[in-house]
């Protein structure tokens, strides 16, 4: 009786076996949540070739299974999966795309913007410059103010500004001397100067004619740079040699004469140019050498008082030192203390103010 | 039998000389680790259909090739895509850049307008070329002295700024 029931129960359990269905392979579930997924979704629309062709291939994988062909179903739906993957990127592809050509039109016409942009300034900077120049034409051709006479302090203050002024005329005048020796109008203008300065005892101080004198110089040292600078108005002679010194540790700067190296303490207490000095002005020798076109100016600048005998020497030597370092042109002259660097009456002004300025004067405005 | 008919028709002649051809494209250093997973899938398909066609299996061995294609296309789209992507964004950079670029030069029209407002200001201010000198601390100098009187300058005509926004 236990044998048969035991039969019985066998064979039920077969038949159920046998009617049961088929489990769908796990790669149907994978391409069901594909299929359902954000991105998916959108490729229906930004790639419906794509996403047609995963639909076919999902069909294709039911109708397998239905037909209880397992492994095609297999392939089938890892096909639907992966032209499901192919619709989503060429989905992203079509939206690269498209906004691409948004932004290439976007930047066509920030170009656009942009160039007018770009005239529109410079225009506008032509006009404000032009006006610019209107305004410094006009303000040049007013006549220099006429200085009346006026109190004891202030013509105690103008008596110094005098001696600075004449001091930076003559510089000046020897600088357009230097360029072109024979530059006739500048002996007048040096024995003007000098008139000037025998004027500056007594008050009223001759500033209107100071002024003029400088004027007169800075004038002829431009005249006779202008052959050079018409030659070649873009040569930047001068930015060269300034780039070349500081590269060489010398501290230039650039004025109206040229560019101009501050040297300090050359000579020992026997007046005579120490080593370091000696080195330091056969340096300069050189690069003039190097650079014939710059004749030399070098000057003596002392803390306190007029211009001595000792500075005429001191610049004599220091004109000789740079002579035979093979400076081709070199013209000396002392300034006493016309032109300090610092108020002479600050703190630690006279180690300032004493010093040497060899100036390579510029033989060109460009 | 109708659905590998049609996903040959859609893989074209020779889905296996595709795919391998595409994946010998796709192995380049440039694009290599870019396109990892997908290549795998299709080396994985097209060995997979290489044992089916050893085995004799060649219906299957025929939808492995295609899916091997499938996957090789995935691949080459992928790399079209992040080509187009990287382009974007270079060309959203430039954009970026020069709409900055605008606004500062918008900013810079402004001054120089402002600039050109005030020298025009002065100019009108200006006392004439050949007109008395400043009065303080001066006296008159000798009639015979005094410069001709000069021509004013032409007048300028002033641009407008034709912004776009």
């Amino acid at each position: 009786m236990l044998l048969r029931n035991s039969f019985s129960f066998a064979v039920l359990s077969l038949s159920v076996a046998a009617c049961a269905p088929t489990p769908r392979p796990e790669v149907m579930r994978e391409v069901d949540a594909a299929r359902a997924s954000a991105a998916v979704q959108a490729a229906a629309k930004g790639a419906p070739q794509a996403y047609a062709d995963a639909e076919l291939r999902r069909t294709q994988a039911e109708q397998a299974f239905a037909e209880d062909k397992q492994a095609s179903a297999q392939i089938l739906s890892e096909q639907a999966l992966a032209a499901y993957t192919r619709a989503a990127v060429q989905a992203r592809l079509a939206r690269a795309r498209a906004a691409l050509a948004d932004e290439q039109a976007r930047l066509a016409k920030a170009t656009a913007v942009q160039t007018d942009l770009d005239a529109q300034q410079q225009r506008f900077l032509l006009e404000a410059e032009a006006l610019e120049t209107q305004l410094k034409v006009r303000r040049d051709a007013q006549p220099l103010p006429v200085n009346a006479p006026a109190s004891a302090e202030r013509e105690q203050a103008r008596l110094t500004a005098v001696k600075a002024l004449l001091s930076q005329a003559k510089l000046l005048c020897m600088a357009a001397r230097l360029l072109e020796p024979n530059r006739e109008s500048v002996g007048p203008l040096l024995g003007k100067v000098d008139d000037l300065t025998g004027k500056l005892r007594a008050p009223p101080a001759p500033i209107d004619d100071a002024v003029a004198a400088r004027s007169g110089c800075l004038k002829e040292l431009t005249l006779a740079r202008r052959p050079a600078t018409q030659k070649n108005p873009a040569a930047g002679v001068a930015d060269a040699l300034l780039s070349e010194l500081s590269a060489g540790s010398l501290l230039p700067f650039r004025d109206d004469r040229g560019v101009v190296v501050t040297l300090r303490a050359l000579f020992n207490a026997k007046d005579q140019l120490n080593s370091e000095a000696s080195t330091q002005l056969d340096t300069l020798g050189k690069v003039a050498k190097a650079h014939p076109e710059f004749p030399l100016l070098a000057v003596v600048h002392v803390a306190r008082g007029n211009a001595s005998t000792r500075d005429a020497t001191q610049a004599a030597a220091i004109a000789d030192a740079l002579r035979k370092s093979g400076a081709p042109h070199v013209a000396a002259e002392t300034a006493g203390s016309a032109l300090p660097v610092l108020d002479p009456a600050r703190p630690g002004a006279s180690e300032r103010n004493a010093r040497i300025e060899v100036v390579f004067v510029s033989p060109s405005s460009s | 039998m109708l659905g590998v008919a049609s996903a040959a028709r859609a893989a074209g002649p020779d889905p296996a000389a595709e795919a391998q051809s595409l994946l010998a494209k796709l192995d380049a250093a440039e694009t290599r680790s870019l396109v990892q997973a997908p290549v795998a899938k299709a080396k994985a398909a097209q060995q997979r259909a290489q044992s089916a066609r050893g085995a004799g299996d060649l219906q299957h061995a025929t939808e492995l090739d295609t899916l091997a294609l499938t996957w090789a296309r995935v691949a080459d789209d992928l790399v079209r895509t992040l080509e187009s992507e990287k382009k974007l964004a270079e060309v959203q950079k430039a954009v970026a850049d020069l709409e900055q670029k605008a606004v500062r030069t918008q900013a810079l029209i402004e001054q120089t307008i402002a600039r050109r407002g005030r020298a025009e200001q002065n100019l009108k201010n200006e006392v004439p070329a050949g007109g008395p000198a400043s009065k303080s601390e001066t006296v008159k100098p000798d009639k015979a002295a005094s410069p001709a009187k000069e021509p004013g300058p032409a007048k300028a005509k002033p641009s407008t700024p034709a912004v776009k926004k």
